[in-house]
């Protein structure tokens, strides 16, 4: 039988208190989770998430399984997460009673091959986790080798999207690179993992039903999706390009500035304009913007998909002009902040972990499919390179490329890595074109003066 | 409760700090009223919770179009808006 709220056992007495903590589960998993599962073809996406690093010169793939090595042994967290039941069965990640690294791999392929280094990224996000019998994390270094000297590497770390989120990930980053350094003591569970929310039922109650009546009431029909009816949709492609600031930080408008609904403000005049041409004019839109609650100045935790959600809701009209759709989308966020709904989001969400997930279908006010919203946009933060001791090189770039639930099959996000400004498109095949997806970032780019840097 | 906001920069500076420091920062990681909003971590969420901090303690609220790098880099420049808008109100 499984532990579940207990430690993974056998942490060789390292970390004592890792194995009494109880392991914190937030709702946010489960609707990971749940939009990524659905039913039929939908059921089998992968809810991957990479944080790719590029340097200049060779990584060395054994300073980091080390670094992996000593934090598993010290808090073997990655494990323990999954080692409980969710409400809809097991995941059961069956590990000896010390954690063993998963092995990084490696892979050489010529500099400046793009495609090749596309269709890694790819690999990664397309293929499953088997929680039951694989580590939730994986590694893969990709050499580009040129003539002579010349190398560069690409370091991807792909994980079981419901065991961190993207912070979180960079969070496991900073900690290898601090355990390679040796300069700072292991970490503990509690620096690890996702508090509780430890407010009684009688308030969060209350903040449920509230979640469970604004999603009901949000939007009358379902969110327009362009995977919506397909008869096939096929595995995860992207488009990642990289760009710098226009005006290099001189001061900005708001939607240039980098605030993140001004940002979803382009991209959904971008989509809007796009379902048009596909004969859609008047859609409504609905996306989940993932509200990072980690307090601000820390890294805060690794495990645990530290979050809420703001369900940012538009119709063709709202979306002219970027400028306008800003407006609106501030606005409704402001009076999300205003009605405590970010925070009511929050717990209903964390409620639903006791709940069997088809318990979460005829919540939403759209329950004839399993798309739950038009498409997926983040602001996935700002890689610092402060990695560079473990990788031995410098960093050149760093960005995240979360995978998409085929339902809608669409997803566009933004990383910045110190001056680089990075835009990822991640799409199902069938959903958009690759012509398509390219256009989404080049609008992106044109409407905040972006000038592109590279393309990958 | 909403409070009429005098043009006093250090003690409007002194509030929004107040604010920051236990509402939106992790403990230990204070800021001073000059540190920068963008070097501190705080992000677009933090940053609307200040200006919805601001509505609500001096019932002023700061138009899209001044919701640039000018005004809000750090809490003294914040200040320093709401006092000018004070005196031009």
């Amino acid at each position: 039988m499984p532990t579940g709220e207990r430690g993974v056992a056998g942490d060789g007495g390292v970390n004592a208190a890792a194995t009494r903590r109880s392991l914190a589960l937030r709702g946010t998993d489960v609707v990971v989770l749940a939009m990524n599962a659905g039913s039929g073809a939908a059921a089998r996406t992968t809810p991957n998430a990479a944080l790719v690093v590029e340097c200049d010169g060779v990584i060395d793939a054994a300073r980091v399984a080390d670094a992996l090595g000593r934090f598993l042994t010290a808090c073997p967290w990655l494990a323990a997460r999954l080692r409980r039941p969710f409400p809809w069965g097991m995941l059961q990640w069956r590990i000896p009673r010390v954690p063993e690294p998963p092995p990084i791999r490696s892979e050489t392929i010529a500099v400046g091959d793009i495609a090749a280094l596309r269709a890694q990224i790819e690999a990664e996000l397309n293929t499953p986790f088997v929680p039951a019998r694989q580590a939730p994390v994986r590694f893969r270094i990709v050499r580009q080798q040129g003539s002579g000297a010349e190398t560069r590497s690409v370091f991807i770390l792909t994980w079981f999207h419901p065991l961190m989120d993207p912070r979180g990930a960079e969070n496991l980053v900073d900690w290898l690179a601090a355990i390679d350094a040796g300069g700072g003591s292991l970490p503990t569970a509690a620096q690890l993992v996702a508090p509780p929310d430890t407010r009684p039922l009688r308030t969060r109650g209350p903040l449920a039903v509230q979640c469970g009546h604004h999603l009901k009431t949000l939007l009358g029909a379902p969110p327009a999706s362009f995977a919506r009816g397909l008869p096939a949709i096929g595995p995860q492609r992207i488009h990642v390009a990289s760009f710098t600031d226009a005006d290099g930080g001189e001061s900005r408008s708001p939607l240039r500035r980098g605030e993140f609904t001004g940002r979803l403000a382009v991209v959904g005049a971008a989509v809007a304009r796009l379902a048009a041409r596909r004969g859609r004019p008047d859609a409504a839109f609905v996306v989940p913007v993932s509200v990072d609650l980690r307090p601000k100045g820390d890294a805060g935790p690794v495990i645990g998909n530290y979050l809420s959600f703001h369900f940012a809701h538009f119709t063709s009209r709202d979306a002219t002009t970027p400028a306008t759709l800003a407006t609106h989308l501030r606005s409704q966020l402001a009076d999300a902040l205003r009605t405590n709904q970010i925070d009511a989001n929050a717990v209903g969400m964390d409620i639903l972990r006791y709940r069997p997930v088809r318990w979460f279908f005829p919540r939403m006010p759209w329950t004839a499919g399993t798309d739950l919203c038009s498409f997926n946009a983040a602001d996935t933060g700002a890689f610092t390179p402060a990695a560079r001791p473990l990788f031995g090189r410098t960093v050149l770039n760093g960005y995240h490329v979360p995978g998409v639930p085929r339902l809608p099959g669409l997803g566009v996000f933004f990383n910045r890595c110190g001056d680089v400004q990075n835009g990822v498109v991640v799409w199902c095949e069938g959903v958009v074109t690759t012509e398509e997806a390219v256009s989404l970032l080049d609008a992106v780019a044109a409407d905040l003066a972006w000038r592109p840097r590279s393309a990958a | 409760m909403s409070a009429s906001l005098r043009p006093d920069i250090d003690g409007v500076t002194d509030a929004l700090i107040g604010f920051i420091n236990t509402q939106i920062m992790a403990p230990g990681r204070s800021i001073t009223p000059t540190d920068s909003f963008e070097g501190a971590g705080i992000d677009s969420m933090a940053l609307l919770k200040i200006l919805l901090y601001v509505e609500t303690e001096f019932g002023i609220w700061i138009p899209d179009e001044d919701q640039v790098d000018e005004h809000i880099a750090n809490a003294r420049t914040l200040a320093e808006y709401l006092c000018r808008r004070a005196s031009a109100a």
